[in-house]
Order: C-alpha cells, then structure tokens, then sequence
C-alpha cells in the first residue's frame, strides 16, 4: 500500500528557474548541515595568472555576472575538464575562472564566478530546501545552454542537439504534455509561461502545434485559488524585464545579470499560491530546479549516464570532439516542495551511502511512472531516470511548514 | 512556524535598456523560424533581426508570439490556402524615463551644472582666486 502522501497526490507542479549552480545558491548550507554537499570553504579553481581563486560568499544580487559566463558545450568543457582533451581525462571542476575569463579579459573580474550566496541573502530557496527534500545530486542534462536542457524535461532527451539551435524536426517521442493528454484515463497538464512579452522556450514544437497547452501566471494564480490546477504544471518565470499593464515587471528567471531577489519573490509566490488552497497544498508535489549551472562554479564533477543513443557531431559540440550523450551537465539545485515530505530531508547524491543520481529525465519520468504507468515509447535516458516521488513519506501531513510574506 | 518576509526587489533593478541575452535572442530566433510558414524556412536556420535592448525583446516576443498563436488558432472551414508571411518590423525601443533621466544626469553639462547649484564651482573659483592673490602679495 503507498503511503498516505503518495495515495493523495493528484498535481504535480515543477519550477524550473535559470542559469544557477548548487554551489552558488546552497552551497553555504553545509556549515549548517554536514549531509549536504556543499561548499568547505576550501574549494578553489587557477586564475589565469595561475592564482588561486577561492570560493567567497560574496555572491551579489545582479551586476557581478556580467557579461553573461559561457554555458555553451564549449565553454561547459573547458570548466568541467580545465582544457584537458586527452581521452582518458578526468573532471576537476578546475576551469570556471578561466573560462569566465574569456568573456572580458580581466583576472580580478574572473575570479567573481566562484563567489556564492550566504544563506542570509536567499531566505526563500534556502528555507525550502531545510524545509522540504533537498537534492544532493541533481544534474543538468547537459553540459550545455538552456534549450538542450529544458527539452529534457519536456521530452526526455534533446533528440541530439547541445546548443540552442532546437527545432525538433521529426520528433521520435512525444512530450510528456502530449503523453498525457493521449493517456487513458485522460490526464491534464500546463505550461505557464509568464506573459505574453516573456511567453516561452518550447515554442517550436509546443507553442506551434499544441498552444492548448499554455497558459499565463495570472492564470495559474487563479487556477491554484479555483482548485482547478491540471494534474502536472510546468512553470516558466518570467525572462526579461519589461512593462506590464500594471507597471514595470522585473526578470524573475534569475538568469544573470537579472537581480536574484526577484527570483526569490517568484519562487515564493508559487509556493505560497498553493499553500493558500488547503485542499491543493494537500494534494500537490512542487519541484523547485534550475535548467543549467549558468557557467558558475560547482565542486561535483558530473557523473557519466546512459548514452540516449542520439550524437552531437564535433561541428555541434565546437570541442573538435563528438558527444555521445553520455555525461551528465554540471550540478544545480532541486527541492522537492510537500507537506508529505519528512522536514530536512537531504537526499544523498554522488558517492554517499545510497546516493542517487537525478537529471532533468527524472521529471518526465516521475509524471509518467505517477500518471500514466508503463510506457515504453520515451528516450532510453528517461528509462533509466531516477524518479522522486517516494520521498512523500510521511503517514501524517506537516502542519508545521513556512509561509511567506510578499509585502 | 513563523512567517518569512520576503524583501522587495529595489526598483533600480528595473533596466529595459539591458543588453539582451543570448537566451532572449535564442526565443526570438525559434519564434521567428515558427511564424513562417513551412515552405519559407531555410535549413531551419532562422534570419534574426537584431533587437538591441531587453525591453525590445520582450516586446519581440509579445509581437511574435501572438503571430504563432493566431496562424495555429482552430482554421475556418474549408480554409486550406497557406498565404507567404513577411516578418513585421521589429517594434522600436522602449524609452525608460529613468534610464533617460540616468543618462541626462551623467552629461557633462549636467555635472557642471549640478556643482554650481551645490556651489561647490564658486568655492573652487573663489579659492583659485585667492591663492593667485596671496601668490602676487608675496612676490
């Protein structure tokens, strides 16, 4: 028999923000709880005058991250491996500064990508992953940009492509959206996106041919208050800054050089929307991530996976080398957000006892597993994905769980 | 448990006139490939006009996006024909009073402008007067 939290799950709800790294944004929480693989202090990349680079908890709330770090395959290679292209090479997370350095030539300026936040300064993500279930190892999956890492969660794999270049001719697998819709008993699911001017990053495939699918965040809101959530979300923040009806709307997406406290405010907003339903905040499962690592520093070097059978030719991948999708991108924060969940649940990650590997896989199929059941049609990636919704163990719900204040 | 306070994101936040981002120029690049029509796509390589702030991206994409929705609205009866699309301009960059007012106040004449209602530019040419004086007393 499942237990309780599981029997009464009818939503789930997944937020994926931009461009940040584990280390960046929790790191600093492993002074407050040893599980969490988190930041020692210790940890340091070269410069390229071949000065140490430390990990600093001065990470700011917009204008160190500019220009934008690369997060391009390239770029993404030349962190995780330090320029070693030797066959046998090892990842040593020793190549951030470096690369970052490429962007405006200046040493001191470089050395900001490994700075990270205090808790202090992030009182709504850190809350929810003390709160709630926080990830050890949750990997992009990708070592690339934004468009090939969303597509695994839409699809379960990128169908070959690293770069942004997406436009998913000939599709093999349908979207989790569409697996959905085709599922008997018939199940619903959304992507909200923001507003019209931020809209979304599925637009080939999905805004072109399945336009049922979206929705904005006004009318989530309104639907978490009517009770008439579909049973699987996805939420897109909102990626620019620009002017609404009712004024200046700020980016929530917290991709650099955008303030982060916005994203803050966006996260807590979804959460808080659907607290404010008891009936959904009981039967809802929210999965708080973030697309990629943005080019900023983390110290886990990321695991190798089961190859999706699709390759990236040396053109795509500008390292002079194929990619054989057989390497997971670099690390970023996932919480997973139920009154179900055990407080401080740390879920081990990459050589712990028990540890567990999630990527972006994992999102389609925990949906599938939870909605639909046996399917065999999806990328061999997604088979082979860890799911999450076990982690709703308790037998009684938490009354005892945060609320926000948005002033 | 108690209740969080989140804190207000500062209104200087707030830059329209940012340059727009490799992700931002990425949407506008699939939602401009998406408007055309089948026929006029090239190697799915998409011809992107160039925006040059975030404010005119956002508004990129509201114009495009609704371009996408409307051609894949639910076709009328017996509505078969595919008619060629031209890309409509891009719209013009937003004006942001503040950044504007931000701008002005940087100029040169402003600054010089600035010091003398401070009076801190009479002070300087007062005290410059006096040291050549006292210069001349001692010769």
């Amino acid at each position: 028999m499942p237990p309780p939290g599981l029997d009464t799950l009818k939503h789930v709800v997944v937020l994926m923000m931009e461009n940040r790294s584990f280390d960046h944004m929790l790191g600093a929480l492993k002074a407050q709880d040893p599980r969490i693989d988190g930041l020692t202090g210790a940890e340091t990349n070269l410069d390229t005058s071949g000065t140490p680079a430390p990990v600093k908890a001065q990470a700011g709330f917009q204008g160190q991250l500019d220009p934008d770090p690369s997060h391009h395959f390239a770029g993404v290679d030349l962190q995780i491996f330090d320029g070693n292209m030797a066959p046998d090479r090892v990842a040593t997370m020793a190549g951030f500064v470096k690369s970052y350095f490429r962007e405006r030539h200046d040493v001191t300026h470089s050395r900001q990508i490994m700075y990270y936040y205090p808790p202090t300064k992030l009182p709504v993500l850190t809350t929810l992953a003390q709160e709630f279930a926080l990830f050890n190892g949750w990997f992009s999956s990708i070592p690339g940009p934004t468009l090939c890492n969303r597509a695994f969660a839409h699809y379960g794999t990128s169908f070959g492509h690293v770069d942004m270049n997406i436009f998913y001719p000939n599709t093999v697998f349908k979207s989790i959206y569409q697996r959905l819709e085709a599922a008997n008993p018939h199940k619903t699911a959304k992507i909200y996106y923001f507003d019209v001017k931020s809209s979304t990053m599925e637009v080939v495939n999905l805004l072109q041919h399945q336009p049922q699918f979206f929705g904005t965040f006004d009318q989530f809101l309104a639907d978490c208050q009517a009770g008439t959530l579909p049973d699987y979300a996805f939420i897109e923040p909102n990626y620019s800054d620009h002017d609404g009806d009712a004024g200046a709307l700020l980016a929530s997406d917290q991709h650099p050089d955008h303030d982060v406290r916005e994203g803050e405010r966006f996260i807590a907003s979804v959460y808080q929307a659907i607290k404010d339903n008891p009936t959904l905040w009981a039967s809802t499962a929210l999965l708080v991530t973030y697309d990629e690592h943005g080019g900023i520093y983390d110290h886990v070097p990321p695991p190798a996976c089961t190859p999706d059978g699709f390759v990236a030719q040396p053109g795509d991948t500008q390292t002079g080398k194929p990619f054989l999708f057989d390497r997971l991108g670099v690390r970023v924060p996932a919480i997973l957000v139920s009154p179900w969940v055990q407080k401080r649940t740390v879920v081990p990650g990459l050589g712990a006892p028990g540890g567990r590997v999630f990527e972006h896989a994992s999102i389609p199929a925990t949906i599938t597993k939870l909605f639909i059941g046996d399917y065999d049609n999806r990328s061999v990636r997604e088979k082979r994905a860890e799911t999450f919704l076990d982690l709703l163990t308790l037998d009684q719900m938490r009354t005892d769980t945060p609320d926000f204040d948005l002033g | 448990m108690a209740v969080i306070k989140v804190p207000k994101t500062p209104r200087k936040a707030f830059n329209t006139h940012r340059r727009p981002s490799a992700l931002l120029l990425g949407q506008i690049a699939h939602l401009e490939w998406a408007v055309l029509p089948a026929a006029q796509r090239q190697n799915h390589q998409p011809r992107t006009q160039t925006v040059t702030t975030e404010g005119q991206a956002a508004e990129r994409v509201a114009q495009l996006s609704m371009l996408v929705l409307a051609a894949n609205a639910p076709a009328a009866v017996g509505e078969v024909a595919v008619a060629p699309v031209t890309l409509p301009p891009l719209p013009p960059v937003p004006t942001n009073p503040r950044a504007e007012r931000r701008r002005a106040r940087s100029t040169k004449t402003a600054r010089v402008a600035r010091r003398r209602k401070a009076g801190r530019h009479t002070a300087t040419a007062t005290k410059a007067a006096e040291k050549a004086r006292r210069r001349r007393t001692q010769r």
